[in-house]
């Protein structure tokens, strides 16, 4: 264990020439909720960022530790049960109580990867740079599709920071978050959408989807039936339709499907109003 | 058994809850001779109930928001008409009710003792599985004190407890059900059981 003393180069947001933001790993999550000129650039990661735990956790936490964090699966924290995470052979939320579980059943383990911001850095195509690798969000976090861990980074790697491609012209993002109070849950499903419109039309669509899967998703099939097509609300309704084209349900999360469908059709409702 | 240990001395004993009664006042059980005698013989022994002692009760209106698109449901406003007699620490009483009411909405929609079905392992056994409101989960409440009708019990009034959760989470369901037409029989009231409600409430 790393004792991970605060450091100028490891915390705050910095920006290239060309308009990119590095963001620190060790920028608290509310820095990045109330930069303003991260959520002129990112409005969708600044707005994740506000929707995410408690006032208390956002001033203390960290981006790194936030892409970082283990799994909320109550088996997992529970000290009497084993499972892949957990010196175990089966997921005993599969065959018991997964009422928060994944909805898109990609995996052994069935419990959704807890990190918001990791949701919202997919949408944006980050790069996460660490002091050994540089690596796609997909890189960092596909290693949870095997059970085991909710990560790829080796014993002893550090998240330094975070990059982002410089947004798109024209391009408008929005956060929603569907839980049953009104702050301080982990997300039943959460998306990020980003999309640019030219004349009415979706000229680029990008949609990531948390709380639904082992790793956030990237919904191509919904992004594929927006993108080029008119901003009515046909497409929509097509493109909410085709973001579940490829769940897998358990028993329990099937309600996760209905949440992941309206969140999609509110959002491309709005970027297109 | 404790008056039994070396160490305890008794001072003096409690009688039941509630039998004291004002002076003056008779118990109208006892007045109505035998039949009046055993049925009071029989709530006290069976219910734990003193009749005449007066017992406190509640009314509550609640105001709901409720998303459908999200099945999540938002309390606005509870109305509370508390009648426990005379309101001997206001402050105390009214705050004693607030966070009843509070209790009620997390009883209402987000409390769920959530278990492992082969194990009865309990999953959800702590504050960040076991929810309960927030400050923004939290209604405006609105309290009204009926303090008439006591008279009769020693005192003029008896405990306030959380008589105000009794009636929260059955008029946030009526509200429910006057806001979107489908009534929960389930609590919590969680966002799968409103789209599931609703779905059905559609079909039907």
């Amino acid at each position: 264990m790393n004792d991970l003393i605060r450091t100028p180069d490891l915390a705050g947001v910095s920006w290239d020439s060309g308009g990119a933001a590095l963001i620190g790993s060790l920028t608290t999550i509310e820095e990045i909720a109330t930069d303003i000129k991260l959520e002129a650039a990112y409005p969708g990661l600044a707005a994740a960022a506000s929707g995410l735990a408690t006032p208390q956790i956002r001033r203390m936490a960290t981006l790194g530790g936030n892409l970082a964090q283990r799994s909320r699966c109550w088996y997992y924290r529970d000290p009497y049960s084993h499972c892949f995470k957990n010196n175990g052979s089966t997921c005993p939320a599969r065959s018991g109580n997964h009422l928060y579980g994944v909805a898109f059943d990609l995996g052994p383990c069935v419990a959704p990867h807890p990190s918001t911001m990791a949701a919202a850095l997919l949408a944006y195509e980050a790069r996460v740079v660490t002091d050994r690798r540089d690596l796609s969000i997909d890189q960092l976090l596909s290693d949870a599709y095997g059970g085991a861990t909710d990560n790829g980074l080796e014993s002893g790697e550090m998240i330094t920071r975070v990059t982002l491609p410089p947004p798109m012209v024209g391009e408008r993002a929005l956060y929603r978050r569907a839980i049953s109070r009104a702050y301080a849950e982990w997300p039943l499903v959460e998306v990020v959408a980003r999309a640019v419109l030219v004349n009415g039309s979706f000229q680029f669509v990008r949609l990531s989807a948390g709380g639904v899967a082992p790793a956030p998703l990237r919904l191509t099939s919904a992004e594929a039936a927006a993108s080029g097509s008119a901003a009515t609300g046909a497409t929509i309704a097509l493109a909410a339709e085709r973001s579940i084209s490829n769940a897998k349900p358990l028993p329990m999360t099937v309600y996760k499907l209905e949440l992941l469908k309206a969140i999609v059709q509110d959002l491309l409702e709005r970027l297109s109003g | 058994m404790i008056a039994q240990c070396s160490n305890f001395s008794v001072t003096g004993e409690r009688t039941e809850d509630g039998t004291k009664l004002a002076a003056g006042v008779r118990s109208p059980l006892r007045d109505a001779g035998v039949i009046g005698m055993v049925f009071g013989w029989m709530f006290r022994r069976f219910l734990h109930v003193a009749i005449g002692a007066g017992l406190p009760s509640c009314v509550q209106v609640a105001e709901v928001e409720v998303d459908t698109l999200l099945g999540r449901t938002r309390v606005l406003n509870v109305h509370s008409g508390i009648a426990v007699g005379k309101i001997v620490a206001p402050a105390l009483a009214r705050n004693q009710a607030c966070g009843a009411v509070i209790q009620g909405v997390g009883y209402a929609l987000y409390e769920g003792r959530e278990i492992d079905l082969g194990t009865g392992d309990v999953l959800s056994a702590g504050m960040e599985d076991y929810r309960i409101p927030g400050i923004a989960d939290t209604p405006l409440i609105d309290v009204h004190f009926d303090e008439e009708g006591f008279d009769h019990v020693l005192g003029g009034s008896v405990g306030i407890g959380e008589v105000a959760t009794v009636p929260t989470a059955a008029a946030i369901a009526n509200a429910i059900r006057n806001a979107v037409g489908v009534r929960p029989f389930e609590i919590p009231a969680r966002p799968d059981r409103m789209l599931r409600l609703l779905n059905e409430g559609q079909r039907a």
